[in-house]
């Protein structure tokens, strides 16, 4: 038995593949943060489909609450819950649950697209 | 098929052994809590299969059910490879995430001692289809999470167990720069036995905000009660956390912890 707990050990240390890797760095964001042309289609939507579309998709959503598409999510900041909510300021219940809270730079995009009419 | 009938048959004999014993030691009497491992294995040559199920929160309303409508189901197995030594793996819908871990009990074990001391070792696979991270080029390695923790268990008396287990969660993609990847974590969890075949449980996990810098609003917490049925156990619970995995549970963010956000769940274990 001692062998084989070596042995599984030798494993799990030989298959650890730790990285510290952050996706500001690897990906191009830890420039500044662009927030001139900010588009549901290139900036929110790639972020509703992987941190909220999950339970918040068109059928049966999660607290009734749809974001699978532009109109929904527009609706959904228009309900005045959706910026704070992503934002997890107090009073708001934060999203994504489940998750970790938004980079700085992607709440920024998100302020300057409601700011700006919220364009598809 | 007759064959197929004389092989199940012959598997009663050792289904009947395999029992959870009634009365036995607190800390021995399954491998989980709610979310959280407890310090002990199913022991030598018993496999134990999980079904872990957590419902929607109470803020989904009337419409459904009040969180019944919606639900996260983890399936797992663990083995006792000796009394000492346990593998496991389970795979989680919440993330489509597999882990496989090991535990070994360093001291403790079954005879009659009040400390428990087990070492646990995790690895968590994030299995969403790489488009879904939204990264180019996207790595294999950022589906990757480990978690390491040391579960020290202490039975107070025959009725009640507590334990601490302090731990760390490596992250191997995080999103700022300025996120930690490794997590440090400190949990607890206790259990009273109200009758022979009947338990409280209570867990809590939290990162240590002093080390992360990115402590949680409302860290997971769980209340349960388990059934202990002869070749299974029960165990209902109420509480915040909507992921089961070791290397989410208390690093992501949860629901809080007020009536709205809480959810109940249920875990049903079957020993062979």
């Amino acid at each position: 038995m001692t062998k084989v707990s070596f042995w599984l050990l030798g494993l799990v240390l030989g298959l650890s593949s730790c990285y510290y890797d952050n996706r500001e760095d690897l990906y191009g964001s830890a420039g500044p943060c662009d927030t001139t042309a900010v588009s549901y289609t290139t900036h929110i939507k790639p972020l509703m489909d992987q941190q909220c579309v999950g339970c918040h998709g068109a059928t049966a959503p999660s607290a009734g609450i749809s974001l699978h598409d532009w109109a929904s999510v527009k609706a959904s900041v228009q309900g005045g819950r959706f910026v704070g909510s992503v934002d997890w300021q107090t009073g708001y219940s934060p999203m994504p649950k489940g998750g970790s809270k938004w980079t700085p730079c992607q709440i920024s995009q998100l302020n300057a697209w409601v700011n700006k009419g919220m364009p598809q | 098929m007759r064959n197929a009938w004389l092989s199940l048959l012959a598997l009663c004999p050792w289904a009947v052994l395999a029992q959870f014993p009634l009365g036995e030691e607190l800390g021995h009497q399954s491998l989980r809590i709610v979310n959280q491992q407890a310090a002990s294995g199913p022991g030598e040559g018993h496999l134990e299969f999980f079904i872990q199920h957590r419902f929607g929160d109470f803020a989904q309303g009337a419409y459904n059910a009040f969180g019944l409508d919606q639900s996260q189901i983890r399936l797992g197995l663990d083995y006792g490879l000796s009394d000492r030594l346990t593998l496991g793996l389970a795979r989680s819908s919440w993330g489509k995430t597999s882990n496989g871990y090991f535990k070994y009990q360093l001291a403790g074990l079954r005879e009659n001692r009040h400390w428990d001391l087990t070492w646990l070792s995790d690895v968590s696979v994030n299995g969403e289809a790489s488009n879904v991270w939204g990264l180019e080029p996207f790595y294999y390695s950022h589906r990757l999470r480990y978690v390491h923790q040391l579960i020290v268990g202490r039975r107070w008396t025959p009725r009640f167990y507590a334990a601490v287990v302090p731990g760390v969660v490596h992250i191997n993609l995080v999103d700022a720069a300025s996120d930690p990847n490794d997590l440090l974590t400190l949990s607890a969890f206790a259990r009273y036995r109200v009758q022979p075949h009947i338990n409280l449980t209570w867990e809590m996990q939290n990162t240590l905000p002093s080390v992360s810098g990115a402590a949680l609003t409302s860290p997971p917490m769980a209340l349960g009660m388990e059934f202990i049925e002869g070749l299974h156990i029960f165990q209902l619970s109420l509480g915040n956390a909507l992921s089961m995995n070791e290397a989410y549970i208390s690093t992501a963010n949860q629901g809080e912890w007020n009536a709205a956000h809480l959810r109940v769940g249920f875990n049903i274990v079957r020993r062979w």
